[in-house]
């Protein structure tokens, strides 16, 4: 996929409920502070904001509270499980963002990540779309929008995304309604 | 954790601007506990365990003690950044708890991401408040403990039950 293509995902799967998002990238290392690169999942309704805080899914809340969205285990560099079947109606897409962790010590960006991408698969690990982010773009970033779940009429699909943040969590927290 | 789960209501760190004797606990939520860092100011000493039982200290002058805890980014679990103590809220699931003490002219302070703060009662004659953090699933409770004022900081870990773990440095194998 390329940033801004979307892929219908259950009209073509009939019967996919199920879904395992995998994300994953590789630093570039050095002896000092890395970037820590934490993936976000945010639960939005029609007007593109957080449901709630509890409609979020990340490292420290694993999952969403109607458990439809959860942190997964092994593979990749990061899953997230999202069962569509329990995604609760006023739900009308999930965004998958990548913030690196503002820490004070020199939070770092973007720029020393390579081969960033997210994938959609079954649950048994089949897999039926995946974006590739492009190497060396807007690397000076601190947060990156990977891509979304949607609905479509009756349906889901994928938008791959790409998009940036320099305004770190901050400005994802404020675009979504999000109170950190 | 979900909030039926937790021992006790507590206030967040919008609702006290002072842990002491009125106030002597709060507790921070899930992205509260877990984003950037979490800044104590005005500490001389900080001492952590974590999720393994790995012990240590470090001061502000820079003496370290039992076995530090590095975190995949390259920084301590818990350590001083220039004079401010600074806990990595990115690996908080690896923190069991930590102790902070202060007994200079400055009040221990703490300060988030989101530019929350509280302080620390700086106590009486006889006592002063220590800072105790606490993480209790995915929260971290911050508490103000009353301590003898003249007590060295070796009394006051014991106090707490913390025993420093012995540090063996990691060395290159020798065999071939």
């Amino acid at each position: 996929m390329i940033a801004g293509a979307n892929a219908a995902l259950t009209a073509e799967n009939p019967g996919l409920t199920e879904l395992l998002v995998g994300f994953g990238w590789e630093s570039i290392s050095s002896r000092g502070p890395q970037a820590e690169l934490v993936p976000l999942a945010i639960m939005c309704d029609a007007h593109g904001m957080s449901l709630s805080n509890d409609h979020l899914v990340f490292f420290n809340q694993i999952v969403s509270q109607d458990g439809s969205v959860a942190f997964a285990g092994d593979g990749d560099t990061e899953q997230i499980d999202v069962d569509l079947s329990r995604v609760p109606a006023q739900v009308s897409k999930i965004v998958f963002v990548v913030y690196v962790d503002p820490d004070v010590r020199g939070a770092g960006n973007f720029s020393a990540v390579r081969s960033a991408y997210v994938r959609v698969a079954t649950r048994d690990n089949r897999e039926l779309v995946r974006f590739n982010l492009p190497d060396g773009e807007a690397r000076d970033v601190d947060v990156l929008m990977f891509g979304e779940l949607y609905r479509h009429r009756d349906d889901w699909k994928f938008r791959a995304l790409g998009q940036g943040y320099s305004t770190g969590l901050r400005g994802v927290a404020a675009d979504f309604g999000i109170d950190l | 954790m979900p909030p039926n789960l937790l021992p006790f209501p507590a206030p967040t760190i919008d609702e006290v601007s002072q842990l002491g004797d009125t106030d002597p606990v709060l507790r921070l939520n899930s992205r509260q506990s877990a984003v950037g860092n979490l800044i104590v100011s005005g500490a001389d000493l900080a001492v952590w365990e974590d999720d393994s039982r790995v012990t240590g200290s470090a001061t502000a002058a820079g003496d370290t003690a039992g076995t530090p805890v590095r975190t995949s980014g390259n920084r301590p679990l818990v350590g001083f950044d220039a004079a401010d103590a600074l806990v990595s809220l990115r690996h908080v699931r690896h923190l069991r708890r930590a102790l902070f003490v202060g007994r200079g002219p400055t009040p221990l302070g703490v300060q988030l991401f989101t530019g929350s703060a509280v302080t620390v009662a700086p106590g009486d004659g006889s006592r002063m408040f220590i800072l105790c953090l606490s993480r209790i699933g995915n929260v971290l409770e911050l508490r103000a403990e009353p301590v003898d004022k003249n007590a060295p900081d070796a009394a006051i870990l014991t106090q707490f039950g913390f025993t420093l773990t012995p540090y063996v440095a990691p060395r290159e194998s020798r065999s071939r």
